[in-house]
C-alpha cells in the first residue's frame, strides 16, 4: 500500500518524492509494530479464532469448551468422576488398546506402500523392507509388536472390566461389543500373520485354518459335514482360503481382510463401544460400594419369566 | 458445584493437586532419546557399509599414493628403452616440423574469429528482424501483403553499418555498410574460411599424433603394473568416490547383489591383499580375475556362485546369509568351488576349479557312485537293466506269436469250411511280419547292450574269480580292515563283526567260479621289474609302501600283492586283464559255461568278436568289467612281470586258517550281509549282478533342508559346536560315517552301513564342496553351461579321458603333467625321449578317421600285436582299451575340438609329384644334412632298432598335410623338447628353402620345398622307402 | 537341564508377548485384589455399623467432602492419557529397535515345520486339540467361549460389586472367570508355547526338544475299558456317561449357586432361562479340565464315540 502512494506521487521532482517515501516508511513501521503487538496474543488472531472458535483460558468454562469443541477430545465428557481418573482403577488398558490401534493403522498404511500380496513377490518385499526402505525394518517391527501388544492390552482391559463388575447394568451390551472387538483384534492379528509368506506364517495359517475343516456341518471333516456333501472344495475352509491349500488366493484374501475388511468392522464396533461408554454414563465407577442389605427387590416386568420361575 | 476450591494445605486433593511434570519430563526425554536412537540405527546401525567404504577409500588412497612413485620408476625404465626413445623422437620431430604451420593457422583463425564476432551482433539482429517480418507476411491477408513485402524489402536493403577488423593481421579496421544479403554472405564466407583452416591444421598434425599414440601404446604394452596416469586416474576416482550402495542388478534373473557395498575393491585392477589394506579381508580383490572375465559380474552377479543374501546390507552376518532361516548361506572360501556345480553339471574337468575336479574324480575312483547315484556317473547299469527288460518282453511277444502261428495253422487244418481255413492261414501268414519287426527291434537293443557291456565298469575286482585268484585265508583278514593291509586302498573300511566277516568271506568264497587257470612257468623277476617300469604300468599302479610309494594312484598299489594273489592268475591277468573265466549273459542273468556252448555244438570261445550267447543269441559280457587295458604283452613278458610282482610281499606275513569259509551254512547268512553292505555295487558277485544302489542319491544333496539331515542325538551338540548345517553333517559323516549312531540303540542291521572311506582332510573337504554344491538350482537354465558343438564334445570327451586315465601317460592339456613325466626314470634325458607323445594339438595333427582305427587297435596290426602301432621304438606301450564305438567317437571328437578342427574333416588334396620333383624330394630325404630315415622307423627290424620317430608310411593315412608342413618347419614350437631338429628349412622370399647344401636340381625350383617334401611323404610307398634305404 | 533350549524358546521374538504376560497378569491380578481387599474391609466396616453407612462416602480412595466429586477431563484425565501414549510409544520403539520381527524361510508346502504352531494367542486352542477333536477344540469350544463371555452380563444377577473391585460380594463369579481366564486360557497358551515341542510332545521346561523323540502312549477309549466293541454299544455308553456327567456337574453347580444365604438370594432373582444358560456354560467349561484330567490320569482319548463325532 505504502509503496503505491509513493509511486503515485512519485512523478514530481526528486526531492518531494524522497520526503514522501520517508514519511510513508515511518507510517509503515508504526503500523507493523502495532500488528506485531496483536500477534503476540495469538488467540486474538483471526486465524486462531477460525480454528478454535472459542477461547480456551484456564477457567472451568474454558476447560470444558476445550473438550467439547474438539472433535477428538469430544469422545470424553467435559467432567468425569474424580476417581475414574485414577490409574489404579482403570489400568488405562482400553485407551492404550485404542492408541495401539492408531499406531497400527499408521504403520500399516505405510507398509502397504511397499507390499504386494502375490506369491514370491510378498516375501521379497519383506526382504526389501528390511534392507532398502528407509525405516522399513523399524516400521515392520513396530507393526508386529504393536499387534502383539494390542492383544495383551485388550485381554487385560477385559480382565479389569470384569473384576470391577463394569459389565453390569446398564453396560451389558457394551460388554458384548467389547467381546466382539476382542475377537476382531485376534482375527486382525491372525490374518496379518500370513502376509510375509514365510514358513512361520504359512504353517501357522495351515494349522489355524486346518481346524475349519472340522467345522460341524460346514467342514469336510466335521461332524455331519460329509453327510451334507462337504468336501475340501466346497467347505468353509475353502471359502476362507479361496482354495483347498494355503496359496496365492489365501494370501490375497488374508491381505484384504487384514487391510480393509476387518479394520472397517473394528472401527465401526469401536465407535459403538466408545459411544456406549458415554451413553451408559461414562466409564464405570469407582462407584460407592453397595451393601448386601441395600439390594432392592428385582422389579422385572412381564418381560422375562416371573420371579417365581427363578426359584423352585 | 464448587469450582476447584482451594482446600487447606494439609488436605491436598491428590487427584487435582498431584503434579506430573517430573514423570512427564522423564518420559518425554526418553521418547526423544529413543527417536534419536531410531535415527542413529537407521543412518549408521543398519548401514555398516558406509564405514566400510570410508575406510576402504582412505586405505586404498594411501596405498595408491605409495604406489604412484614406484610405478613412476618402472615407467621411467621403459621410457629409457630404445624402442620408446625412437618413437618419442619421431613424435617430437613430427611435432617440431608441424609447429610453424600450426602457429600460422592458429593466428589466421584468431583473426577470422575477431572479424566474425564484430559481425555477429549486427547480423543476428538483422536476421531476427527479417524472419519476424517474413512470418508476418506469411500470416497476413492477401490484401495487406504487398505493403508488408515492401517493408521487408526496406529492412533487407539496410544499410547495415559495421566496423570490421581486416584479415591481414594489421590492427586496422574497415567501415563497411552491407545489405542483408551481403551481410549473410560475409558471415558464411568467414565460417567457411575457418572450417578449411581447422581441417588443414588436423592434416598437419596427423603424423605427430600418430607417433604420439604409438609411443603411449608401446608404454602400455611394456608396463607390467599400471602406468603412472592409470594410477593417477584411480586416485582421482577414489577422491571422487561417493559413499552409496554399490549394487549389481540383473532384472531378468532377479539378481540384486550389493556385495560390493562392502567388498569395494573386489573388481579393482590392482591385486589387493588384506595385509596391504589394514588386514581387512573384506577389501581384497577377487582372487581369480580370469574367472570374473568368464562370468562377468554385471551379468552373473555374485550370489549365484557364492550364495549369501545379496540384498541384505544391514550386517555381514545377514549379507553372508549366515543368519538362521536363510536357505543359501555363503560358501566358505575353501568350498568356493561348490558354486560351480549347479551350472557346470556335466563338466568332470573344469578350469579354475581344481578342488571340484579332484572331488569329482574321487567320487568316481573311490566308488562313491557305486552306492550313491549321481546324475551323469556310471549310467550303464541302469540302461543295461532297461535294455534287457525290453529284450525279455520282446522275446515273450515273439514266443506268443510263434505259438499263435502254430495254433492258427492247426485250426485251419480242422476248419469247417475252406473259406474259414483260408482266412486262418492268411492270418498265420501275417504274423511272421510282426516277428521280423520284433527281431529288428531286438537287434537294435543288442547293439545297444553290446556297447553298454563294453562301457560298464566296476571299481572293485571281479569276485567271481576269487577262487582262482586269491589266497583263501587272506580274505577274512582283508575284510577286517583293508587299510591295515594296504593303507592306500580304495576299498573303504566296513565295521564288520567277526561273525559278519566270516559269513561274507564264506559267501564270497563259495559263490566264486569253480575253474582252473593254466599253469604258468616262472618268469625272470629281474626283467619283470624292468618291464613293469618301462611299459607304463606305473601310470596307474604304484609300488612300495609309505614314502617309497611310487607311481600313479589311479589303480591299486601293488605292494604285498604277492601275499594274496595266485601266480598263474596274475600272469593271465597281466597278459590280458579283460580275459574272463566265464562269459556272463545279462539276458538270462547267469554265467555261460562250456556245457552251454557244447549243447549248441559251438566252440567254447568268447571274446569281443564272439559275444553272442549260444542259448539265446543276445550279447554276452565277455570281458572283465575293469578299466585296466590290455597291454598286448607276450606270455613271456607277462610271466616276468608276474614273477616280479609276487616278490612284493611281507616275508613274515601269515594268515590263520579259515576252514569256516567252506561252511555252506554261513553262505546263506553271508548273502544277506553282502546285500546289506552293498558289496555288489563295486564288485561283480555271482547272483548279485543286478543289485541296485543302496545309498541315497546325492545329485541334489546340497539343497536338502537342514531338518532332513538326521543328526540323531547329535543335533544339540552340533548346534552348540556350530556345525548344524548340511556342510557340517557331510563333513562329519565322511570322517566317521557311524557318528550318527552314537548313543542310539540299534540292531546290527539297523546300524548305519556306510563304510569309512578313510579320506584325508583335503579329500574330505573336496567331496564336501562337491556335495553342498550339488543343489537344485533356483537360477534360470540359460545361466547354466550346456554348450553345443565342440565345447560339448570337449565336455563329453573328458569323461572318457578320466575314465581310462589317459593323462597317466599323456599330456592332454598344456598345464597338465602326466604321471610318467614325474617318475624318476624319465628325468634322465635319453629316457625323456621315451615319454609317450604329448597329445596337445593331436587334433590338428592326425586324420580323425585314422585316429578312430588307431584307438580301436593301437597295434595297427591284427596279426602281430605285441608292438606300438605308431612308435615301435617306445618302450611304453599304448594299450588296447576295447573302447565301445561310442567312446571312440567321443574321444576323436574331443581331440578335434580341443584343437578346434573343422567338422567334418575333408582331407586336403595334394597335387601329384612330377618325376623331377620326386627326384628332388629323394635328394632332400636322404641329404647328409637331414637324413630323415636315420631316426624315422621303416618297419625293417634291423633299422628300427635305432629308430626314434614314426614310420613315414603311416603319414598318408595318419597326418594332416598342412600340419606336417608346419611340423617340419619348426617342430620345437609344436612339441618342445622333441628330438626332431628345428630350422631344417629357412624362409626365403615367402617360401621355405632347405637350410643344408642344396643339390643342383633345385637351381631352377622356386616352389616351397617343405610342401614338396610333404607331398612326397604322402605319396611314399613301401618300395620307394626301401629304395631310399638302399640309397643310404 | 538344557538351559539353552529354554532360552531358545523364551527368546523367540514371537514368544516375547507370552513372557511379558507371565509378569503382567500376576501383577495386575495382585493389583486388583489389593484394592478388592481394601474395599471388602470397608464393606465389612459399613455392614458392621449402619449409622456409619449412612454418612460414609463409601470409597476406599481418599476423599474429603470439600473436594470436587467431578474433575475436568482437561487436564486431569488427558494428561494421564497422553502420558500413557508417550510411555507406550517409548516401550514400542525400544522393543522394535532391539528386536526384529521374525522372518523364516519362504513358504514351502513340501517341507513341514515341526512343531507347526499357530500364533501364540491361539495356542490355547491348538493345545485343546490334544484333548478334543478339531471340531470341538477348533470350532465348538471357541464359539462357546465367545458366546459365554458375551452372555456373562445377562446371567449375572448379582447387583453388588458394580464399578468397584471386590471379592467378598462376587466370590463365585470372579472365581469362575479367573478359572476360565487364568487357569484354562492362559495356562493352556503357556503349555502350548513352552511345553509342547516337536510332534506336539510334552517336554518339561529345560528338556531338549528332540525331533526324533519317541514316547509310548496308549490311546484307548472309555468303551474299551468295558470291552464294548459294537458301534451301538459305544454310542449308547458314551451318551449315558455324558448324561451322568451333566447330571452330576449340574448338581454341583446348583450346590454352589445355592451354597449360602447370599447365593440363594441371588439365585431367587434369576430367571429359569438365566439359570439354565449359566448351568450350561459352567458345565461346558468344566468339561475341559475334566477331559484333561482323565486323559492324563487314565489315558482315555474318547468318552463318547459315534459314527459321526467323538468326544
Amino acid at each position: 500500500m505504502a509503496d503505491e502512494n509513493g509511486n503515485n506521487k512519485g512523478q514530481k521532482g526528486l526531492t518531494s518524492v524522497l520526503e514522501k517515501v520517508k514519511g510513508d516508511t515511518k507510517a509503515l513501521k508504526e503500523k507493523a509494530t502495532e500488528e506485531i503487538k496483536i500477534y503476540k496474543e495469538i488467540d486474538r488472531t483471526q486465524l486462531y479464532k477460525s480454528v478454535f472458535r472459542v477461547k480456551h483460558d484456564d477457567t472451568p468454562r474454558g476447560r470444558a469448551l476445550g473438550i467439547l469443541t474438539n472433535v477428538f477430545l469430544h469422545l470424553h465428557p467435559a467432567k468425569i468422576n474424580r476417581d475414574a481418573v485414577r490409574y489404579s482403577y482403570t489400568w488405562g488398558m482400553g485407551g492404550i488398546s485404542f492408541y495401539l490401534f492408531i499406531v497400527l493403522t499408521f504403520t500399516g498404511v505405510l507398509l502397504m506402500f511397499y507390499y504386494h500380496p502375490t506369491k514370491g513377490q510378498a516375501f521379497r518385499d519383506i526382504l526389501y523392507l528390511e534392507a532398502d526402505v528407509p525405516f522399513g525394518k523399524l516400521l515392520r517391527n513396530m507393526h508386529r509388536w504393536a499387534a502383539h501388544l494390542m492383544v495383551i492390552t485388550v485381554w487385560l482391559h477385559m480382565f479389569r472390566v470384569f473384576l470391577t463388575g463394569s459389565y453390569k447394568k446398564p453396560r451389558e451390551f457394551n460388554w458384548v461389543v467389547g467381546v466382539v472387538l476382542m475377537l476382531l483384534t485376534l482375527l486382525l492379528s491372525f490374518t496379518g500373520y500370513l502376509l510375509p509368506d514365510d514358513q512361520l506364517g504359512f504353517w501357522a495359517v495351515t494349522v489355524g485354518t486346518g481346524m475349519a475343516r472340522a467345522t460341524p456341518l460346514l467342514g469336510n471333516e466335521g461332524p455331519f459335514g460329509p453327510q451334507l456333501g462337504m468336501n475340501p472344495f466346497n467347505d468353509i475352509r475353502f471359502a476362507l482360503l479361496g482354495g483347498s491349500i494355503v496359496d496365492a488366493n489365501a494370501l490375497l484374501r488374508s491381505y484384504i481382510w487384514h487391510c480393509i475388511g476387518i479394520p472397517i468392522l473394528i472401527s465401526i464396533f469401536m465407535a459403538v463401544h466408545f459411544w456406549r461408554v458415554r451413553k451408559d454414563g461414562g466409564i464405570s465407577g469407582p462407584a460407592p460400594v453397595m451393601l448386601e442389605s441395600e439390594i432392592k427387590e428385582l422389579k422385572r416386568g412381564a418381560v422375562v419369566a416371573p420371579t417365581k420361575a427363578g426359584g423352585h | 458445584m464448587p469450582e476447584t476450591p482451594t482446600p487447606p494445605p494439609e488436605e491436598q486433593d491428590p487427584v487435582t493437586s498431584n503434579s506430573y511434570s517430573a514423570i512427564y519430563l522423564i518420559s518425554s526425554i526418553l521418547l526423544i532419546l529413543t527417536l534419536f536412537w531410531a535415527l542413529y540405527d537407521e543412518v549408521y546401525g543398519l548401514r555398516p557399509w558406509k564405514s566400510y567404504q570410508r575406510k576402504f577409500v582412505s586405505l586404498y588412497l594411501s596405498n595408491l599414493k605409495k604406489l604412484k612413485p614406484r610405478e613412476k620408476g618402472a615407467e621411467e625404465e621403459i621410457r629409457k628403452t630404445e624402442g620408446y626413445q625412437e618413437l618419442d623422437r619421431a613424435y617430437k620431430a613430427a611435432e617440431l616440423e608441424a609447429t610453424p604451420k600450426v602457429k600460422d593457422i592458429d593466428r589466421q583463425v584468431g583473426l577470422i574469429d575477431d572479424r566474425a564476432t564484430a559481425l555477429t551482433d549486427t547480423f543476428q539482429t538483422a536476421r531476427s528482424e527479417v524472419s519476424a517480418k517474413i512470418y508476418e507476411i506469411e500470416h497476413a491477408s492477401t490484401r495487406s501483403r504487398p505493403s508488408l513485402e515492401k517493408e521487408l524489402e526496406e529492412i533487407k536493403r539496410g544499410p547495415f553499418k559495421v566496423e570490421l577488423p581486416l584479415l591481414d593481421g594489421s590492427e586496422k579496421k574497415e567501415r563497411v555498410s552491407y545489405t542483408f544479403e551481403e551481410l549473410e554472405k560475409e558471415f558464411d564466407r568467414l565460417k567457411g574460411l575457418k572450417a578449411d583452416l581447422l581441417a588443414t591444421r588436423l592434416e598437419v598434425l596427423k603424423q605427430a599424433n600418430d607417433f604420439h599414440k604409438k609411443r603411449d601404446q608401446y608404454l602400455e604394452e611394456r608396463m607390467i603394473g599400471l602406468t603412472e596416469q592409470q594410477v593417477g586416474s584411480l586416485i582421482s576416482k577414489m577422491e571422487a568416490f561417493n559413499v552409496e550402495i554399490k549394487q549389481i542388478n540383473v532384472p531378468e534373473y532377479g539378481i540384486v547383489d550389493r556385495c560390493e557395498s562392502c567388498h569395494v575393491g573386489i573388481r579393482e585392477p590392482l591385486v589387493l591383499e588384506a595385509r596391504e589394506l589394514g588386514g581387512m579381508r573384506a577389501f581384497t580383490s577377487h582372487p581369480d580375475r580370469e574367472l570374473l572375465k568368464i562370468h562377468n559380474p554385471d551379468r552373473f552377479g555374485c550370489t549365484p556362485c557364492h550364495n549369501g543374501n545379496g540384498r541384505a546390507t544391514i550386517s555381514a552376518e545377514k549379507a553372508h546369509g549366515q543368519n538362521e532361516h536363510w536357505l543359501w548361506p555363503m560358501y566358505a572360501s575353501k568350498n568356493a568351488d561348490a558354486g560351480c556345480v549347479q551350472c557346470h553339471l556335466n563338466d568332470i574337468v573344469l578350469d579354475h576349479a581344481d578342488t571340484l575336479n579332484y572331488a569329482r574324480q574321487m567320487y568316481w575312483e573311490r566308488g562313491c557312485m557305486g552306492c550313491h547315484r549321481y546324475e551323469g556317473y556310471d549310467k550303464e547299469p541302469e540302461q543295461l537293466l532297461a535294455v534287457n527288460q525290453t529284450l525279455r518282453s520282446l522275446e515273450g511277444q515273439k514266443k506268443e506269436n510263434q505259438k499263435e502261428i502254430a495254433a492258427l495253422e492247426k485250426d485251419s487244418e480242422n476248419a469247417a469250411t475252406n473259406e474259414e481255413a483260408r482266412q486262418l492261414l492268411a492270418k498265420a501268414q501275417e504274423i511272421p511280419m510282426k516277428i521280423s519287426l520284433l527281431d529288428a527291434q531286438m537287434e537294435q537293443l543288442d547293439m545297444q547292450s553290446k556297447s553298454l557291456l563294453r562301457e560298464q565298469k566296476k571299481i572293485g575286482p571281479n569276485l567271481k574269480d576269487v577262487r582262482l585268484k586269491l589266497k583263501k585265508e587272506w580274505i577274512p583278514v582283508w575284510l577286517e580292515q583293508p587299510t591295515a593291509f594296504r593303507p592306500t586302498t580304495k576299498m573303504p573300511n566296513f565295521r564288520l563283526s567277526q561273525e559278519q566277516r566270516q559269513a561274507i568271506a564264506a559267501f564270497i568264497w563259495q559263490s566264486g567260479t569253480e575253474a582252473s587257470v593254466s599253469k604258468q612257468p616262472p618268469g625272470d623277476a629281474q626283467n619283470g621289474k624292468e618291464l613293469f617300469e618301462i611299459r607304463g604300468c606305473q601310470a596307474c599302479h604304484s609300488l612300495g609302501e609309505g614314502n617309497e610309494r611310487m607311481g600313479g594312484t589311479f589303480a591299486a598299489n601293488l605292494s604285498r600283492v604277492g601275499e594274496k594273489a595266485n601266480y598263474d592268475y596274475l600272469v593271465r591277468w597281466i597278459h590280458n586283464p579283460r580275459e574272463r573265466t566265464l562269459p556272463y549273459c545279462p539276458f538270462e542273468k547267469k554265467e555261460i559255461t562250456a556245457a552251454d556252448y557244447a549243447k549248441h555244438g559251438l566252440p567254447f570261445v568268447f571274446d569281443p568278436d564272439h559275444a553272442k550267447c549260444p542259448n539265446d543269441g543276445h550279447e554276452l559280457q565277455v570281458q572283465q568289467t575293469t578299466v585296466m587295458p590290455n597291454l598286448r604283452l607276450s606270455w613271456k613278458e607277462a610271466q616276468d612281470i608276474a614273477s616280479y610282482l609276487v616278490t612284493e610281499r611281507h616275508t613274515n606275513a601269515s594268515y590263520p586258517p579259515a576252514a569256516f569259509m567252506d561252511d555252506p551254512g554261513l553262505k546263506a547268512k553271508g548273502v544277506q550281509y553282502v546285500k546289506f553292505y552293498g558289496c555288489a555295487s563295486c564288485h561283480e558277485i555271482a547272483g548279485l549282478e543286478e543289485e541296485g544302489r543302496i545309498g541315497t542319491e546325492l545329485t541334489k544333496e546340497g539343497s536338502k533342508p537342514i531338518d532332513n539331515f538326521d543328526f540323531a542325538l547329535l543335533a544339540r551338540k552340533a548346534k552348540n559346536e556350530g556345525w548344524y548345517t548340511g556342510k557340517g553333517f557331510i563333513e562329519h559323516k565322511l570322517q566317521q560315517p557311524e557318528i550318527y549312531d552314537t548313543g542310539m540303540v540299534k540292531s546290527p542291521l539297523e546300524k548305519l552301513r556306510m563304510p569309512n572311506p578313510h579320506l584325508d582332510d583335503q579329500q574330505r573337504s573336496a567331496i564336501t564342496t562337491f556335495l553342498i554344491g550339488s543343489v537344485d538350482s533356483s537360477w534360470p537354465n540359460d545361466l547354466f553351461y550346456n554348450p553345443s558343438g565342440q565345447a560339448r564334445d570337449i565336455q563329453e570327451g573328458w569323461w572318457i579321458v578320466r575314465k581310462y586315465n589317459c593323462m597317466g601317460c599323456h599330456q592332454v592339456r598344456l598345464s597338465q603333467r602326466s604321471v610318467l613325466m614325474d617318475l624318476p626314470r624319465y628325468q634322465n634325458p635319453d629316457w625323456r625321449e621315451q615319454l609317450p607323445p604329448r597329445l596337445v594339438g593331436e587334433g590338428a595333427r592326425v586324420n580323425p578317421r585314422w585316429l578312430e582305427q588307431f584307438l580301436a587297435n593301437p597295434a595297427l596290426n591284427t596279426t602281430e600285436t605285441d608292438r606300438n602301432g605308431v612308435r615301435p621304438y617306445l618302450k611304453a606301450r599304448m594299450p588296447t582299451f576295447f573302447f565301445s564305438p561310442d567312446e571312440i567317437r567321443k574321444l576323436v571328437r574331443f581331440f578335434m575340438a580341443l584343437s578346434t578342427q573343422a567338422e567334418p574333416y575333408i582331407p586336403q588334396r595334394l597335387e601329384a609329384l612330377s618325376s623331377q620333383e620326386t627326384q628332388m624330394a629323394r635328394e632332400l630325404f636322404t641329404s647328409k644334412a637331414a637324413p630323415c630315415l636315420k631316426c624315422h622307423a621303416t618297419g625293417e627290424t634291423t633299422h628300427d632298432k635305432t629308430a626314434t620317430a614314426p614310420n613315414f608310411l603311416l603319414a598318408k593315412d595318419r597326418l594332416k598335410p598342412n600340419w606336417t608342413g608346419r611340423w617340419i618347419a619348426d617342430p620345437a614350437v609344436i612339441s618342445p623338447g622333441t628330438s626332431m631338429p628345428s630350422n631344417l628349412f629357412k624362409l626365403q622370399g615367402g617360401r621355405y628353402v632347405f637350410s643344408g647344401p642344396l643339390p643342383d636340381l633345385f637351381k631352377s625350383y622356386d616352389k616351397d620345398q617343405i610342401a614338396l617334401l610333404v607331398r612326397y611323404m604322402f605319396e611314399l610307398s613301401p618300395e620307394e622307402q626301401r629304395r631310399l634305404l638302399s640309397r643310404r | 537341564m538344557d538351559w539353552q533350549q529354554l532360552w531358545e524358546i523364551a527368546s523367540t521374538p514371537d514368544n516375547i508377548p507370552i513372557v511379558a504376560l507371565l509378569f503382567l497378569v500376576p501383577f495386575y491380578t495382585w493389583y486388583a485384589f489389593r484394592q478388592a481387599r481394601a474395599n471388602d474391609q470397608l464393606i465389612g466396616a459399613l455392614e458392621g455399623s449402619p449409622e456409619l453407612a449412612k454418612t460414609h462416602h463409601r470409597k476406599t480412595l481418599p476423599f474429603k467432602p470439600e473436594w470436587p466429586r467431578e474433575v475436568h477431563v482437561w487436564p486431569y484425565l488427558l494428561r494421564i492419557e497422553f502420558l500413557a501414549a508417550i510411555i507406550v510409544t517409548v516401550i514400542l520403539m525400544i522393543w522394535s529397535i532391539t528386536l526384529n520381527a521374525p522372518l523364516e524361510e519362504p513358504a514351502n508346502p513340501n517341507f513341514t515345520m515341526n512343531p507347526a504352531k499357530a500364533p501364540w494367542y491361539f495356542l490355547g486352542l491348538q493345545e485343546m486339540l490334544v484333548y478334543f477333536d478339531p471340531w470341538m477344540a477348533g470350532v465348538v469350544l471357541p464359539s462357546l467361549i465367545l458366546v459365554g463371555l458375551a452372555a456373562i452380563p445377562y446371567m449375572d444377577e448379582n447387583p453388588l460389586g458394580a464399578g468397584y473391585y471386590t471379592l467378598k460380594q462376587r466370590k463365585w463369579s470372579i472365581a469362575a472367570f479367573c478359572f476360565g481366564f487364568l487357569v484354562l486360557w492362559l495356562t493352556m497358551i503357556f503349555i502350548g508355547t513352552f511345553i509342547r515341542g516337536p510332534g506336539w510332545m510334552w517336554f518339561w521346561p529345560g528338556q531338549t526338544w528332540d525331533h526324533s523323540r519317541v514316547v509310548f502312549e496308549v490311546n484307548r477309549d472309555l468303551p474299551d475299558l468295558f470291552f464294548i466293541t459294537s458301534a451301538w454299544g459305544k454310542g449308547i455308553l458314551g451318551a449315558i456317561v455324558m448324561a451322568v456327567y451333566y447330571g452330576l456337574a449340574g448338581l454341583l453347580v446348583h450346590k454352589i449357586i445355592t451354597l449360602n444365604e447370599f447365593n440363594r438370594k441371588i439365585f431367587k432373582r434369576m430367571s429359569l432361562l438365566q439359570y439354565l444358560t449359566l448351568q450350561f456354560f459352567l458345565i461346558m467349561m468344566m468339561l475341559l479340565p475334566l477331559k484333561i484330567f482323565i486323559r492324563h490320569a487314565f489315558r482315555i482319548k474318547y468318552i463318547w464315540i459315534t459314527p459321526w463325532f467323538n468326544i
